[in-house]
């Protein structure tokens, strides 16, 4: 799947696509952490209410 | 359909909101530029942002009107805003951390959202335990109707400090997380995770106000379910 | 008003009346202040910072610690003596007592101020003298800041579980607006810069001020009565 960009081509000084460090690590990191937040609590809920 | 069981049905939409979310921010929401896929996680951390605080507000405001009303319905919401926003404080505090390190090098960085955030989930966490610490449930939701009024407004003076305090210590400006006027595609995304998140408070106070309901009707002496 | 004014006297004075013919409290706060200042400059390295960067922020971590003494020590001493509820069944009204327990516990903390100061400029040598009134100026505003929301927290904290755990917890995240102000503001006048670069700051200090004993003497009723 290629990435929809917004690179266009480098002016003087900026840095090419190519030369952004790699941070795709981190972004999944958080992705997950707040997904697992989000069900984790969603679930504890559900537990919660199912208990008599 | 009872409280309990519309709360878990605004719950799993907002779930299913937050996988269209997740979908849009990562597949069709352009990478930015010089942060690379790193910045998407403004998408979540901005609006977690937002509820955290506005929830804060919420629970400032049922509680003043409690202290007027006595209506215990009031104080049963300031409790479920409260750890709802707890939550969304979370969220907001460990995904600034994981963009930071990327973006400025450090883990922690003093910014201004995630010290405001900070401080914020320290108020919740105290308002949470006082609830816990009082033992009679009348007493329990006058003192947390005081905390909470104090705490809505504590948060304008943080923002005050935060603000003054960068106006003279500018953070780095040069990697800014969070772009002031974003392109269409990204505010579209920013705007669709809002509304998710929206679904999601209004799903998780729902529940948590229902448990509320149940749970306190034995102590205070009402006839309840179970 | 004036009748509140003047219930606000005689309970401030009955408070400090008991509180000197105790003494011990009002001894232990000075020895606790001397030992931490004594900690800081044995913890600094004189080489690596110089001590006028830090001492602003040494100043005011002795001064908050001092105050959160006085205020623990302050309901607790009418626990102690079980005068609370006969306090409260007076016709005292409740705005005279907040304000009578606000300055007591004032001039409680000023006293250890009091000492604590000569004692900083002694111990790290620091040129306080050509400053002296804008600084006296700024330790009453964020002094008053702390002790109003402390007085009030402190009133909630002795009929809850854990009640030397609960105020500092409750209180901590209040704090930080007043004390940044004070440490940004102090760093300043150290610094021989003129007060008007602070201005912000002491906009800052004042509004609080304005805000929360207004707040808390509106509140107040509330941690006391059923």
């Amino acid at each position: 799947m290629r990435w929809p960009s917004a690179a266009r081509p480098p002016s003087a000084g900026r840095p090419a696509l190519a030369d952004v460090p790699s941070t795709g690590g981190y972004m999944v990191a958080a992705y997950v952490v707040t997904a697992v937040i989000l069900v984790a609590y969603a679930v504890a809920l559900y537990r919660r209410g199912n208990r008599p | 359909m009872t409280l309990l069981a519309k709360g878990r049905a605004i719950t799993l939409l907002g779930l299913c909101g937050l996988v269209g979310v997740y979908v849009r921010a990562l597949a069709f929401t352009p990478v930015e530029r010089v942060q690379g896929l790193a910045q998407k996680i403004y998408y979540l951390h901005v609006p977690a942002a937002i509820w955290a605080e506005t929830a804060m507000i919420f629970v400032g405001l049922a509680g003043a009107f409690y202290l007027f009303l006595k209506d215990e319905r009031l104080d049963r919401f300031a409790a479920s805003s409260a750890e709802v926003g707890t939550v969304f404080a979370t969220i907001v505090l460990t995904t600034g951390p994981i963009w930071g390190k990327p973006i400025w090098g450090t883990w922690w960085t003093w910014d201004a959202r995630l010290t405001s955030t900070l401080l914020l989930f320290f108020v919740y966490v105290g308002y949470l335990l006082l609830r816990a610490a009082v033992v009679d449930p009348f007493l329990r939701s006058r003192y947390a109707a005081v905390l909470g009024i104090c705490g809505m407004f504590l948060v304008p003076f943080i923002h005050f400090s935060v603000y003054l305090f960068r106006t003279l210590h500018p953070g780095p400006i040069v990697l800014k997380p969070s772009a002031p006027s974003l392109p269409a595609p990204m505010l579209v995304t920013w705007a669709v995770s809002v509304a998710v998140f929206t679904v999601l408070y209004v799903g998780f106070v729902t529940q948590r106000y229902a448990l509320a309901v149940r749970g306190a009707a034995p102590e205070r002496g009402e006839a309840g379910p179970g | 008003m004036r009748e509140t004014l003047r219930e606000a006297w005689t309970i401030a004075r009955k408070d400090l009346v008991l509180e000197f013919r105790t003494r011990t409290a009002l001894l232990s706060a000075f020895v606790f202040t001397a030992l931490v200042l004594t900690v800081f400059y044995f913890g600094r390295d004189p080489t690596a910072v110089a001590t006028i960067d830090l001492a602003p922020s040494i100043l005011w971590v002795t001064f908050t610690f001092a105050a959160m003494l006085a205020l623990n020590r302050a309901f607790q001493l009418e626990l102690e003596h079980g005068a609370l509820d006969g306090l409260l069944v007076s016709p005292l009204s409740r705005p005279g007592l907040y304000l009578g327990k606000l300055v007591a516990n004032l001039a409680f903390v000023a006293l250890i101020e009091a000492v604590g100061l000569p004692l900083f400029v002694l111990f790290f040598d620091v040129p306080v003298w050509p400053v002296l009134l804008p600084l006296l100026g700024v330790m009453a505003l964020a002094t008053t800041g702390f002790v109003a929301v402390g007085t009030l927290f402190s009133a909630m904290v002795i009929r809850m579980r854990f009640a030397e755990l609960m105020l500092p917890v409750l209180l901590l995240p209040f704090l930080f607006p007043p004390l940044l102000g004070a440490v940004q503001i102090t760093a300043r006048l150290f610094g021989g810069r003129p007060l008007s670069e602070a201005g912000g700051w002491l906009r800052l200090l004042a509004a609080y001020d304005i805000l929360f004993v207004s707040l808390a003497t509106l509140l107040f009723r509330h941690t006391v009565d059923e």
